[in-house]
């Protein structure tokens, strides 16, 4: 048996979440709140060590140049914008950090999806077809075209839909459900692994009856 | 009795799991499986690798994910070690971060490697997507600082970071996640600045992967537990326990998951038997 009390610790939190497998008590809920406080001091002290101190406090007190010192406080100042909704008269402040924000994320991730997802997935999806070399790889190139052409036209929401789209949605949706399934699947491995480590801790680190 | 079936207690279904799961790791084998095309990439683009050559590898996974994801990790790290590459650790995630540093210091420690000299513990960054951007043009740059002997010192005079400016001085990057995090290496490190990218993922995640490794944007790919134990096995194949000094951990979790397997199809089957067989007899009684 371990005599780490670090290892101690996470035992009993660990059995603390599975009683809630027995039903819903206290020990799980306070073992729940734990995480939750636990994790947000966490995600405060992150915060403080990586944004805080490196970026504004450095950019302040030791900064490159007079531009750098500028843009520190420029972009703190957009930050502290956010605070506004706690003066319920200045809450619409915040809609500016906002809209700043949404404009920064949306104009690098749409190039990025362009150049990283939207070009590449359609010629690989289209080259597959003409580039198999062999019977196999063809229908397999087939049935990856069938089914991102089926499931594309599935989402088609802006005409009318006739009889043909109609069919071809149905088909779609056969692909949606596998996809889900092997989607499901592979969740269902994963949850397995997660509890096969648990138990490794469990009955391994902890108690050292199984080997980890 | 076939209304029975269709109301088994889940706690019956939890112990049945928690009992098949522990005799599964009281047996401790190891089933033997053929490797599957997408971890022998993986294996053969590491194994392109050699002396000089810089690894970049991506732990960006938390605590909850190490269980699957923790295996490849080690696995990649032994087997670049083991070819003589020059080693970069980071992680985009902040709970994985300690635990990467963790694991590289006690496999390079296991292997003689030295820190600073042969690897280089990069560490954490919160803003993802404006780090890989900038690891681009300026690794140093984004990742200042690294710590040797508990010292923080300045990243760019690091031994193992001579040479190493950005991604076209990296020879490989090996990325392991558990969420959608490999889409922003996809679209930053290896579509806009042509990094070649193999990639390890938890199984809920692992399916979004596919389209990727098909138009060829990822080299290679470790799908969960398998993808793991496909994996560590090759490595220890190739180089020997002693060499490579990795021990089996993903290939003993398959032998388990296999039992986990049959246990669930046993209720699937169950499951069905009882739907079948109650709803003739709901249609005999209406």
């Amino acid at each position: 048996m371990s005599t780490d009390v670090g290892v101690w610790v996470g035992a009993i939190l660990t059995l603390a979440m599975f009683s809630f497998l027995y039903r819903e008590n206290v020990v799980y809920r306070v073992a729940e709140h734990l995480m939750v406080g636990v994790g947000t001091g966490v995600g405060v002290l992150l915060a403080i060590y990586y944004i805080f101190i490196p970026i504004v406090w450095k950019g302040l007190v030791a900064p490159k140049d007079g531009a750098s010192v500028a843009w520190t406080i420029l972009f703190t100042a957009l930050g502290l914008l956010f605070l506004g909704p706690f003066v319920p008269k200045l809450g619409w402040l915040a809609r500016i950090p906002a809209a700043v924000a949404v404009g920064y994320a949306a104009g690098q991730a749409l190039p990025a999806a362009i150049q990283g997802r939207l070009f590449p997935q359609v010629l690989s999806t289209v080259q597959a077809v003409g580039d198999a070399g062999s019977a196999w790889a063809m229908i397999n190139a087939l049935i990856v075209l069938v089914g991102t052409v089926s499931v594309l036209a599935y989402f088609v929401m802006t005409v009318r839909r006739g009889p043909t789209l109609n069919v071809v949605s149905r088909v779609g949706v056969v692909f949606l459900m596998v996809g889900f399934g092997a989607v499901y699947g592979n969740m269902v491995i994963s949850r397995f692994t997660i509890l096969i480590g648990r138990m490794q801790f469990l009955f391994g680190t902890w108690l050292g009856i199984l080997p980890t | 009795m076939m209304h029975k079936l269709l109301n088994i207690d889940r706690r019956i279904v939890f112990v049945a799991v928690a009992i098949v799961i522990l005799a599964g790791m009281a047996l401790d084998t190891v089933v033997p499986l053929p490797a599957s095309a997408e971890a022998q990439s993986v294996f053969d683009a590491v194994e392109a690798t050699g002396a000089g050559d810089t690894i970049l590898v991506a732990m960006d996974y938390p605590p909850s994910s190490a269980s699957e994801l923790d295996p490849m990790s080690r696995a990649a790290l032994h087997h670049a070690f083991a070819r003589d590459a020059t080693v970069l650790v980071v992680s985009f995630d902040s709970g994985g971060a300690p635990r990467a540093a963790k694991m590289v210091d006690a496999v390079a420690a296991e292997l003689g490697k030295v820190n600073g000299v042969d690897y280089a513990v990069l560490g954490y960054k919160p803003d993802m997507t404006a780090a890989l951007i900038e690891m681009g043009t300026d690794i140093a740059g984004v990742f200042t600082e690294v710590t040797i002997d508990g010292e923080p010192v300045p990243t760019e005079s690091v031994e193992a970071m001579q040479g190493v400016a950005n991604y076209s001085d990296i020879a490989l990057a090996v990325q392991m996640t558990g969420s959608k995090k490999y889409e922003e290496w996809v679209e930053y490190a290896n579509a806009r600045f042509g990094l070649k990218l193999v990639t390890g993922a938890t199984g809920s995640v692992v399916t979004g992967q596919y389209p990727y490794l098909a138009s060829g944007q990822i080299s290679g790919l470790l799908r969960s537990t398998r993808g793991a134990s496909d994996y560590e096995t090759m490595v220890i194949d190739a180089y020997g326990h002693d060499d490579s000094g990795l021990e089996p951990d993903a290939s003993k979790k398959m032998s388990v998951l296999f039992m986990g397997h049959l246990l669930i199809l046993l209720f699937i089957g169950i499951a069905n038997v009882g739907h079948w067989a109650t709803r003739g007899g709901a249609k005999e009684t209406a």
